[in-house]
C-alpha cells in the first residue's frame, strides 16, 4: 500500500482529474483534463501506468463501461478514486501546504 | 464561399426542392478530395450541418420541410440566393487505424489495460478524422502515439531484463 503522503506529482495529478471527471474519468478524458488545466500532455503508456500503481495501491477502483460498435466493440475502463485514494490525496496535499507555508513564492495563491 | 464542417457518414442526404443537388458521402471513389461543392440555399445547409464541428445529424422529411419556409424567407430579402458553398468531404468512417501500430501496442502492453489502451488511441485517432485531418496524417499521429505509449514501458523492461530477456518475454507470450 502506498504511503498516504507518499504520492508523486503525476500520480496528485491522476487522482485530481479522476475527482473532477467523475465518473466519466478514462483514459482520453483524464489525459485531455490534464491538459487543460495545466497543459502537459502524457502518453497513454505513462497514463496506465500510473493508473495501475494507483489502482494496485487501492487507491482507485476501475470499472469497465458498455461496448459500442463505433468503438470496435472495445469498451472504455472508468476509474473512480476509493476512499483511501482520497484520503492518500488529501495527506499529500496536506503535507505539501505545511511545507509551503510562510514561504513568499512569486506568483503563488497561497 | 463559406466553409462549413460537415460529416455525412454514410448516409444520402437529398436537399429538398427543385435545382437543388444531392449530397452524398463517397466512400469508395474520390476520397482523396478535400472538398465537395454543392450550390443550394445557405438556410438549409445551416440546418443539414448543424453547428461547425457537431456530431453528425440525420433530419426527418419534416425537418427538412420546414426550412423550405427558412428558405423561402430568404430569397425573398435576397437575389443572390442560391450560392456556392464548399463543404469539406468527410473522412471515412470506416477508416481504421494502422493495424501494425495496433499489434505493436497489443504485444507492448498488459493484458489488463490493453483494451483500454487501443480504445483511447482509436478515440483520438477517430476524433483526427473527424476534425477534418487527412487519412495520412492520422494514421502518423496514431504511430506517434503508439510508439510514444509503449517506449517507455520497453525501456524500463530493456533495462531490467535486456534486449535477449524482452525477445524471450515476448516469445513466452507468443506461446501463450
Amino acid at each position: 500500500m502506498t504511503d498516504v503522503t507518499d504520492l508523486t506529482l503525476i500520480e496528485q495529478q491522476m487522482l485530481l482529474a479522476i475527482m473532477r471527471l467523475h465518473p466519466n474519468a478514462y483514459g482520453v478524458s483524464i489525459r485531455d483534463e490534464i491538459k487543460t488545466r495545466i497543459n502537459k500532455e502524457y502518453s497513454f503508456g505513462s497514463i496506465y501506468a500510473v493508473l495501475e500503481r494507483l489502482e494496485n495501491g487501492g487507491l482507485i477502483e476501475s470499472r469497465e463501461g458498455e461496448a459500442t460498435a463505433v468503438r470496435g466493440g472495445r469498451k472504455k475502463l472508468y476509474f473512480t478514486i476509493a476512499g483511501t485514494g482520497e484520503k492518500a490525496l488529501q495527506a499529500s496535499l496536506n503535507a505539501m501546504d505545511a511545507m509551503r507555508s510562510g514561504l513568499k513564492l512569486k506568483g503563488a495563491f497561497a | 464561399m463559406s466553409t462549413f464542417n460537415l460529416l455525412l457518414e454514410t448516409h444520402s442526404i437529398k436537399l429538398a426542392g427543385a435545382g437543388e443537388a444531392n449530397l452524398w458521402h463517397q466512400v469508395s471513389n474520390n476520397d482523396s478530395l478535400s472538398t465537395a461543392t454543392i450550390a443550394a440555399s445557405p438556410a438549409k445547409i445551416v440546418a443539414l450541418i448543424g453547428t461547425e464541428g457537431a456530431t453528425p445529424l440525420v433530419f426527418t422529411a419534416g425537418q427538412l420541410a420546414a426550412t423550405e419556409a427558412a428558405d423561402e424567407a430568404a430569397a425573398a430579402g435576397s437575389a443572390a440566393l442560391p450560392r456556392e458553398v464548399t463543404i469539406p468531404r468527410p473522412a471515412s468512417p470506416r477508416t481504421e487505424p494502422p493495424r501494425a501500430a495496433e499489434l505493436l501496442v497489443s504485444w507492448c502492453t498488459k493484458k489488463r489495460y490493453r483494451e483500454a489502451l487501443l480504445d483511447d488511441l482509436d478515440e483520438v485517432f477517430q476524433c483526427d478524422l473527424t476534425k477534418g485531418m487527412t487519412v495520412a496524417r492520422a494514421h502518423l499521429r496514431y504511430w506517434g502515439a503508439a510508439l510514444h505509449s509503449i517506449t517507455p514501458q520497453l525501456l524500463e523492461a530493456a533495462k531490467r531484463i535486456g534486449i535477449f530477456g524482452l525477445i524471450a518475454d515476448y516469445a513466452r507470450r507468443l506461446l501463450q
